[in-house]
Parts: structure tokens; sequence; C-alpha cells
């Protein structure tokens, strides 16, 4: 089996002045650190670039002086891509490919001038074709297309903003209580629904941070990990689903994502099922997304999330602690590596006023595109069951 | 944003002919032997997966699946997932008035300055009450001269042009 062995976060959020390139070596030689390895133990390196141009490529790997790697290459599943990093990772090690698997994402969208959503603009103002027809009617950012699918969600199930706020209420709770977040004030539902409609039917509170940083992950076996500095954090299960429904009548978009087969796979290959996981990182681009996500986990039924929210389980205290650092929506943006990193932190014990009391298992998600592609994970402590 | 604002419409090698269509008034849609209508960026049937592919224009009327409202812009822009009769989605924006979930909404083409056309959606309702005919696919150059004089383009907009289908 394997393990995440070192965890690096680099300073994350408003940090202007740093590439994409200085972010990945900062959050690699963290993650080395962490686990008590040298940068020359590394024998793989996965890379996930961002859409931020220059973004990541493979000179990373020589800049760094990463020599003589045995495993290289860019890997992306846009929003999916941490638990697929991972998942390659261990089987890399499992299979004796690799021994010592780095997994690294690094961003910079933000500058000290615009807007931080304008970082994500780019991809529709290059398109062609008919992308490029909706991108002139004004489709020209993926907030709108996420705005679809929220209000596909919420009219056909009934969900209110009401319930989409009591996500966000949750996260800033979680937040408060997590000396990395960068928003830890407290919201009340009034600040929720007075916050601007960004798109309609999303709030500003809807929608996720954009953040510049950089975090890694360093996985091994199980056994080497066991010897290394930290509390092993064993990959049990992985699982992707990517299943497109065409554009037309009788799609299920917005409805159910690939979390649904992702999910099941995962829990699967860890023998596990939903009632067994104590923790849940989910891929919170929007309020929104934890919704179906849980739904599509099968921790409650099509529909039900909202009521689940709005009942507090989500928060601390809560039955099912959710999101538990405050995750994209109050913490930090770092694509599939905030609710991968959360995960790891809670696992090992180590998130401080915020640790939950149950601990040893934890299902993590990735969301790429507009609920186009998903990623799983199931980690657990070497104690789980 | 305006029109003059907005990244313009590009075709590329696969849509020449869709953007053909859309200047001489008419929405195209993917077609395979079996009849299945398909988005016109698709490279196999939605339906049957079939790789042999025509084009085939669209009736050019369908109803809202979903709505959004970027209220970044002024005024608003409402935008609309459209359940073409033929089946597949086309993503919009709409004009002339509000919509909501269900609503049946007409194609027109939008012919801006900058760039190839692009189709837009305008509710049934608002347009017949702007005359008696039963609406259908305005031309390019109709819908321009109400983009070019300065009418804001977004939810407020009345296309009044003439019927060329």
């Amino acid at each position: 089996m394997a393990a995440i062995a070192g965890l690096g976060l680099t300073e994350v959020g408003k940090v202007y002045g740093k590439t994409s390139f200085e972010f990945a070596a900062e959050a690699l030689s963290l993650a080395a650190a962490d686990a008590g390895l040298a940068t020359s133990d590394i024998d793989g390196l996965l890379i996930n670039p961002a859409l931020t141009q220059p973004a990541l490529d493979l000179t990373l790997a020589r800049r760094l002086g990463l020599r003589d790697l045995r495993l290289l290459t860019l890997m992306t599943a846009y929003g999916a891509s941490a638990g697929v990093m991972v998942a390659q990772a261990a089987q890399a090690v499992d299979s004796g490919a690799a021994e010592a698997v780095a997994c690294v994402f690094a961003d910079n969208p933000r500058s000290e001038t615009g807007s931080g959503a304008d970082a994500y603009r780019a991809s529709s103002l290059q398109a062609l074709g008919v992308r490029s027809a909706e991108s002139a009617a004004g489709l020209t950012s993926t907030t709108h297309r996420y705005a679809f699918a929220a209000d596909r969600y919420m009219s056909t199930f009934g969900v209110s903003h009401d319930e989409l706020g009591a996500v966000a209420l949750a996260q800033r709770q979680w937040a408060a209580l997590n000396p990395v977040a960068a928003m830890r004030k407290p919201l009340t539902l009034e600040d929720y629904h007075t916050s601007r409609w960004v798109v309609e039917p999303l709030h500003l509170l809807d929608c996720c941070l954009v953040s510049n940083g950089g975090a890694a992950v360093i996985v091994t076996t199980s056994e080497r990990a066991r010897d290394l500095r930290q509390p092993a954090v064993e990959i049990r299960g992985w699982g992707q689903g990517h299943p497109a429904p065409p554009f037309r009548a009788d799609s299920t978009f917005g409805l159910t994502t690939g979390a649904k087969p992702s999910g099941r796979a995962a829990l699967a290959m860890a023998g596990l099922g939903v009632d067994d996981i104590q923790l849940r990182e989910i891929y919170d681009c929007y309020t929104y997304t934890v919704l179906v996500t849980l739904e599509d986990y099968g921790f409650c039924g099509p529909g039900e999330a909202g009521a689940l929210a709005a009942s507090g389980a989500l928060a601390p205290g809560g039955r099912l602690p959710t999101n538990t650092g405050g995750g994209q929506l109050s913490s930090f943006y770092l694509w599939g590596m905030t609710p991968l990193h959360e995960a790891v932190v809670q696992i090992r014990g180590q998130a401080g006023e915020r640790q939950v009391t149950d601990h040893d298992t934890a299902i993590v998600s990735g969301n790429g595109g507009i609920l186009e592609h998903h990623s799983t994970l199931v980690l657990a402590s070497e104690a789980a069951a | 944003m305006s029109d003059s604002t907005r990244v313009p419409a590009r075709r590329d090698e696969m849509t020449g002919a869709w953007f053909d269509g859309l200047l001489s008034g008419r929405l195209l849609l993917r077609v395979c032997p079996q009849g299945h209508s398909s988005r016109p960026d698709v490279l196999a049937c939605d339906v049957c997966s079939s790789p042999d592919l025509d084009w085939a224009a669209s009736e050019g009327r369908g109803s809202v699946v979903a709505r959004a409202v970027d209220h970044s812009t002024n005024p608003p822009t409402c935008l609309a997932v459209v359940e073409l009769t033929e089946g597949p989605w086309l993503i919009t924006r709409a004009e002339g008035s509000d919509v909501a979930r269900g609503d049946v909404v007409v194609v027109h083409v939008v012919q801006p300055d900058r760039g190839e056309p692009y189709p837009v959606v305008v509710p049934a309702a608002a347009l017949s009450a702007l005359r008696s005919d039963p609406p259908g696919l305005l031309t390019a150059r109709t819908v321009c001269a109400s983009v070019t004089n300065g009418t804001p383009s977004q939810t407020r907009a009345r296309p009044d042009g003439r019927r060329t289908r």
C-alpha cells in the first residue's frame, strides 16, 4: 500500500511577486522536509499545471535539480488533478516504478491590480468556434456555467438559497479555527443574502476564493512512510468519473456528477462504506458543488444535502464534519490540493483548534471543468480498520 | 459589458459551415444518418455515436432549461440553456425580457460590428407582443441594426426586424 508521507503548503492567498515555479519549488521543499526526506530522495515527480500562463512545465524538474527521476510527467484533469496525481503516484510506488513520488500544484492567478476572477476568463477569451460564439453572447467565465448547473439543481430539487448559504456559513465556522484561512470573520445568513450576485443564482459568498500559492505531497510505500517523520496517511482507495452528459434533452447536467462513480470505486477499493467515513473534504468551487457531491457520495439522497447543511451537520460539532479547514470558499483555493491538504492534516491529528475527534478516515473529492471530471481518494490513518 | 467590449466570435476549421449558416439566418445542428441532432461542436452523434455527421437547420425554437443572470454588466445579462425542439441544448444570451424555466424562446442571430455572428434567444411571449406574425429566425442584418444603433443588447433590447422564414 502507498501512503502520503510529506505535505508542503506555501504562504497562500494574496501573495505577490512569485512565479508558479517558485511556489512549486517552495512547496516541494517543504513537503520533503516535512517527511524528513532530502529532495534528492525524490525519484518521481507529477506536475499539475494551472491555467495561468506561464504554467508549470517539465523544466521544473531540471530547475529544481531533481536528477535521474524515474517518473516525470505533466498531468491535468483540472480540479480533479490532485486526486488523479495521488492515485498515479500510489500505483507507481505499489509497482516499484518509483519510491518517493512528489505531486505538485502551483498557481499565481491573482495580480495586485486585477480581480482574481479575471485570471479565469482567459480560456473563454481564447476560444474559437462554437465556444467563442458563447463567449461573444456573454458566457465568458466558468461561473456562468456553474450558475446554470446550480439553477437546474435548485429548481429541480427545490433547494433554497438559505441552504446554499448554510454551506458558506458552516465552512466559515471551520475557517475561523484555521490560522491558514484567508476569511475568518464569522458570517450570518443575512451577510450571505446581501452579498452581491456574481452570476445569479450564485452570490459572491457561493463562490470560492482565488489564491496564489503552491502545495505538494510526497507519496511513498506505507512501509517506508512508517519510518519517516510524520504519521503515515494511507491511500486506501481511488477512483475517477468522467460522465460527460451530452448537452441535450434528458441530460443529467447539474443534478448528479462524476463523484458518484468515482466515489463508489474509491470506497470499494478501500473496502469501506460511506458510514465508515469520518471526514469529508469536498471540492467546493461553489457552495452548490458541496451539496451535489455529498449526495453523489451517498451521505444523503438526491436533493437532500441542502437540508443536511441547514441542520448544521457539516459545521463544527455537527454529525458530518465537512470541509474542516474552511475549504476553497473561506480558506484558500489551490484546486484539489485544498481538500487534500486538509484531509492529511486532520488524519495526522495536526489540525489544532479545528481538529475533529474521530479522524481516521477521509473522503477527498476533486471536480474539474464544469462538473466534467471527478476524482476521489479514500485516505486513512494506519490505525483505521 | 456591451458587444463592443466582448471578445468576438471566431470560426475555426470545423465551424465554417455553422457560421455561414448563421450569416444566412439559419442555426445549423449536426445530424447523423439516423436523424439524431447534436450540438454543432460534436465529433460524434450524442445519441448513437455515429461519426457520420451532416449539417441540418434547426427550426429555431426551444424552451428554457436553466437560467443565469450576470450582474457584472449594466444592465444585467440574462443567460439561458435552451433545449431546442430537435433536442440539443443551445447556451446563449436571452434578449427582450427575462426568462424563466420552461419559457418558449425563439432563436435570433446577432451580427456584431466585430467577429462572426452568433445566436441569441428571445422569449416567444416578448416577440408576439411586438407583432402578430408567427416568430422565426431573423436575418443577421436586421438584428445588426438594433445592435449598432446603440441599443444595449442585453435584457432590455427589443429586436423588431422582419421575419425571413
